[in-house]
């Protein structure tokens, strides 16, 4: 959980950890969204037999689409009788962040193709967020992160789809809370810096108003790039400013 | 109802988009995207947490006062379990009161 004290201090490690703690490392620090994960995969299930989907095809969406935003909504376009091209749309539409997110992260690790194809299927936003903890990513973790919230997923889905309106929804005690303290463990500590403040605040901003227009992971790539422009920004600004600022080292990392 | 067909194609346009930013991070950038990259992280964590703060509407004072709560505790402890868990109990305590008030 602690990943940053670890990817700070020098002396402590003598040596890198392995890539088999890195992953159970990220798989354990995911666990905390599965207190929204499960629910909201067992009210995916309970939707998707509620409007005619068979067994098979409600398993099957939550282990290949794998995106809760994307599954939802589409339920629902299926209640209303949708074509088919409106449902792929409308759950790629949902997840363009992902491409932002790929890169960020390949760019970071750089690992071998084979690596890369595996961890690129379980990417989500949640893994990537609990991921980038202590400000280092690493494939591994990402992975490890990644396949937590699959099992949690496919979990909740299977549950919902087999037991239905059985189960009581813990979301009436406010479980789904989990998700934001989560990113703000993980968040805080990372704005050490001005250029990362100015980040945070714009991306924070961009969030508000773009999640009024469109839904989902619209909000996250638009506030994702307007941040991440301004970070950039400011850093340019202090590199080449009249005074040396000496967090401008930090934001280079 | 038979959803094979779009389910499959849904799968297989979730995994280019999820793969193709992997796939283009060999490529030459400019130095300038390059920059912006690094924040991207802090970006999009500030998103997801504004975001799924959003979620309860009916709500949104308690949680935004404990969400505030909890990110002064992540600061000092720099702990996540610190956090998570102080943030939750602010939150029952507040939808307690609320409740009581209310």
């Amino acid at each position: 959980m602690r990943v940053s004290s670890h990817a700070i201090s020098t002396s402590a490690a003598p040596r890198e950890p392995t890539s088999r703690g890195l992953f159970a490392r990220g798989f354990l620090a995911l666990m905390p969204l599965w207190a929204g994960a499960i629910p909201v995969g067992i009210a995916y299930g309970v939707a998707a037999r509620g409007v005619g989907l068979g067994l098979v095809e409600t398993l099957l969406m939550s282990l290949t689409v794998f995106s809760a935003a994307a599954q939802l909504s589409v339920v629902a376009l299926l209640g209303a009788g949708a074509p088919g091209l409106v449902l792929v749309g409308t759950a790629l539409a949902l997840n363009v962040q992902a491409l932002l997110l790929g890169l960020a992260a390949a760019r970071q690790t750089r690992p071998s193709w084979l690596k890369r194809l595996a961890a690129a299927y379980f990417l989500t936003d949640g893994a990537y967020g609990v991921a980038v903890a202590g400000g280092k990513l690493t494939l591994p973790g990402l992975a490890g992160a990644g396949v937590s919230m699959f099992v949690a997923w496919n979990t909740g889905t299977i549950l919902g789809a087999a037991l239905g309106h059985a189960l009581p929804d813990p979301r009436h005690f406010g479980v789904d809370f989990v998700a934001p303290l989560t990113f703000l463990a993980v968040l805080v500590p990372l704005v050490r810096t001005r250029a990362a403040a100015l980040t945070a605040l714009v991306a924070g901003v961009s969030a508000l108003l773009v999640a009024r227009l469109m839904p989902g992971g619209v909000a996250v790539l638009g506030a994702g790039l307007a941040g991440s422009a301004a970070g950039a920004w400011w850093a340019r600004r202090e590199q080449t400013g009249v005074a040396a600022v000496p967090t401008t080292t930090e934001d280079a990392r | 109802m038979n959803a094979l067909g779009p389910i499959l194609a849904m799968a297989v346009g979730m995994y280019a988009l999820r793969i193709t930013g992997f796939l283009l991070a060999d490529t030459a950038i400019p130095p300038a995207w390059e920059r912006a990259l690094t924040f991207v992280p802090v970006a999009t964590l500030t998103a997801l947490v504004v975001t799924s703060l959003a979620g309860g509407a009916d709500e949104a004072p308690i949680r935004l006062i404990a969400a505030a709560g909890a990110g002064v505790i992540a600061q000092r402890t720099r702990r996540m379990w610190a956090c998570i868990l102080s943030g939750l109990a602010l939150y029952w305590l507040l939808r307690l009161a609320a409740a009581r008030i209310g």
